[in-house]
């Protein structure tokens, strides 16, 4: 599955620019995401993820360049319009609301009913699928019965990706889904999508700037780095030494342009 | 100790005492501050006052708990989206007198249809401006409804002169108020079925989820897909609907459309809804709490008037009794 060509891309971006006023957040950038394949963005802060990510989700839109899905070029008109189409972004603090229990944010407008034209809520039958759903995912919540706001992040977050999973998302965009997170709650999200990885053609795109954290559950990582992807390479062919050299480079490269 | 008594409960096979102390958490949890102060209450009044428990005082509570108890549930639906209904006590003013115009102008059974109707389109039409405010033009609830109370007071005031309607027909107190079906009141029947579709609403149907979840969060529910504005709408619309029906109700009640009917409602209802566990940062608390606050407050106000309480001292009381309140389910839910 990790092994992919051009031809299987189900998302690729193609001299993808985004300027704001003079400020150039993205400069040409090229990215390509294979069925079922795990890609970490990694990078600083203000280094352009965040602006990638939002062109991604329909948010933003490039200022040039074009987006294909499944190699058909589109124009993200809207989050909705991206969501259609099977991207799915998975927010850190806002994917859930917290007072409704578990299963009741799984199935949140997209609820399963009965009875004809009354659409009566069958809340038996979203318990039982949210179940065994979350089950099959490997995400272990005391019962789906209970409150969001009980849950640690780290289960929060691995409800969130399993009901993203849930809707049917063919591209999921996880941004910083390990930020502020010890490390067994990190753990926890990695289990998820590494399970995600064997039992389903569903992609990801992982946006962090730990890159220890990520480097085991990962296909392939690009380094973005002052709005360019700098560094393209599947995860078994660098080592968590060459990422931190590379990192360090930059970082040192930049501070004697500062310095002179 | 918790799992002790649910292992004896196993042993001898009946659980009993366990499953009251998980319905005493349950009702507890769900309705904050309410369970202690209900027995608090209900144990002094019985003491002190010898009618409290009677027969007949209980149907008068009865009775009178059903206008309140629809004004509770109306404010009780948009407290759990995370806002609240000032304007409930002018809204009812104005059912009343369009209620009484019409019922004046058009004699006959076909005058109270007319008028009822009229009652329950004046509500709706309070709450759907509520409505319309705050989930389109996103002003606060507080502001919207308060000056919607203004207005709509001051056409009540306008359309009457200030001067309560009177000679309103026999037939329409005679049918809303002391008429019964099958043996059970009319009020009764109609917070029944009050109380049915809220139910309904809330617990089995889309909508009220989509209530719950606007209240909770509204970003989270809103990338949900949840149409939040509309949900929004829905519930002030709904809450006037529902005040409609109470100030028809009520109209017919006191035989008179008044221009100052419900003034204290807006405050009460709020403290009725959050000692009944609705919280006031929404998304929390159940129809049931609701419906429970409101029959406490009614209860307190029967139990205080029997007690020879006067009404000035029985305001500050429910004045203090939602601080009061609101304090507790500050920290109820904070924990």
């Amino acid at each position: 599955m990790t092994d992919t060509n051009p031809g299987t891309d189900v998302l690729r971006g193609e001299h993808l620019s985004k300027s704001f006023g003079a400020v150039r957040a993205l400069d040409d950038i090229n990215l390509r995401l294979g069925r079922g394949e795990v890609l970490a963005l990694l990078g600083d802060n203000g280094a352009g993820k965040s602006t990638l990510m939002k062109i991604l989700t329909g948010f933003h839109q490039p200022t040039s360049g074009t987006l294909h899905i499944d190699g058909e070029p589109v124009t993200l008109q809207s989050v909705m319009h991206a969501r259609s189409l099977g991207i799915e972004p998975v927010y850190q603090d806002l994917a859930l609301v917290d007072e409704l229990s578990v299963f009741r944010n799984m199935f949140l407008q997209r609820e399963i009913t009965r009875g004809g034209a009354l659409r009566i809520l069958d809340d038996r039958a979203m318990r039982r699928a949210a179940a065994s759903h979350l089950e099959r995912m490997g995400v272990n919540v005391p019962s789906v019965d209970v409150e969001i706001s009980k849950l640690s992040g780290g289960q929060r977050q691995a409800v969130a990706v399993a009901r993203a999973v849930y809707s049917d998302a063919r591209i999921l965009l996880l941004d910083e889904p390990t930020a502020a997170m010890g490390v067994r709650e990190s753990a926890l999200i990695l289990d998820v999508i590494r399970r995600l990885k064997e039992h389903s053609d569903v992609s990801v795109i992982i946006v962090a700037h730990n890159y220890a954290q990520v480097f085991d559950v990962c296909d392939r990582i690009n380094l973005v780095q002052d709005g360019r992807i700098t560094f393209d390479r599947p995860t078994r062919e660098t080592s968590i030494q060459e990422l931190t050299g590379l990192v360090v480079n930059e970082y040192r490269s930049a501070s004697e342009a500062v310095t002179g | 100790m918790n799992t002790m008594a649910e292992t004896r409960g196993r042993e001898t096979g009946d659980g009993g005492g366990n499953a009251v102390l998980d319905a005493a958490r349950i009702i507890f949890t769900k309705t904050g501050a309410l369970l202690p102060l209900f027995v608090i209450m209900a144990i002094y009044f019985s003491v002190a006052s010898e009618h409290f428990l009677s027969g007949r005082n209980m149907s008068t509570i009865a009775t009178q708990s059903v206008y309140f108890t629809l004004v509770v549930i109306a404010q009780a639906i948009v407290m759990i989206t995370g806002g609240f209904d000032l304007s409930v006590g002018a809204a009812l003013a104005l059912t009343s007198i369009t209620t009484s115009s019409v019922i004046v102008a058009v004699p006959g059974a076909g005058g109270i249809v007319l008028a009822t109707g009229a009652g329950m389109l004046t509500g709706a039409s309070v709450g759907a401006a509520n409505g319309l405010l705050i989930s389109q033009f996103r002003v606060s609830p507080l502001i919207v409804t308060l000056g919607m109370a203004s207005v709509v007071s001051g056409l009540a005031l306008i359309i009457t002169g200030g001067v309560p309607i009177f000679n309103l027909p026999q037939l329409f107190k005679e049918t809303l108020y002391t008429g019964d079906l099958a043996g059970v009141p009319v009020p009764w029947l109609v917070v029944l079925l009050v109380v049915g579709i809220a139910y309904i609403a809330l617990y089995w149907h889309r909508l009220g989820r989509n209530w719950y979840a606007v209240g909770g969060n509204p970003v989270s529910a809103h990338i949900a897909g949840v149409p939040v504005k509309r949900a929004l709408f829905l519930a002030y619309l709904s809450a006037g609907v529902l005040v409609g029906i109470a100030g028809v109700m009520l109209t017919a009640r006191v035989g008179s459309g008044e221009p100052n009917l419900g003034g204290t409602f807006a405050l009460q209802s709020i403290a009725a809804a959050v000692l009944g566990g609705i919280s006031l940062r929404g998304g929390q608390g159940s129809l049931w709490g609701a419906i429970l606050g409101a029959i406490f407050l009614v209860l307190l106000q029967n139990g205080l008037d029997l007690v020879g309480v006067s009404s000035y001292l029985q305001m500050i009381i429910t004045g203090a009794l939602l601080v009061f309140a609101v304090i507790v389910d500050h920290y109820w839910h904070k924990g």
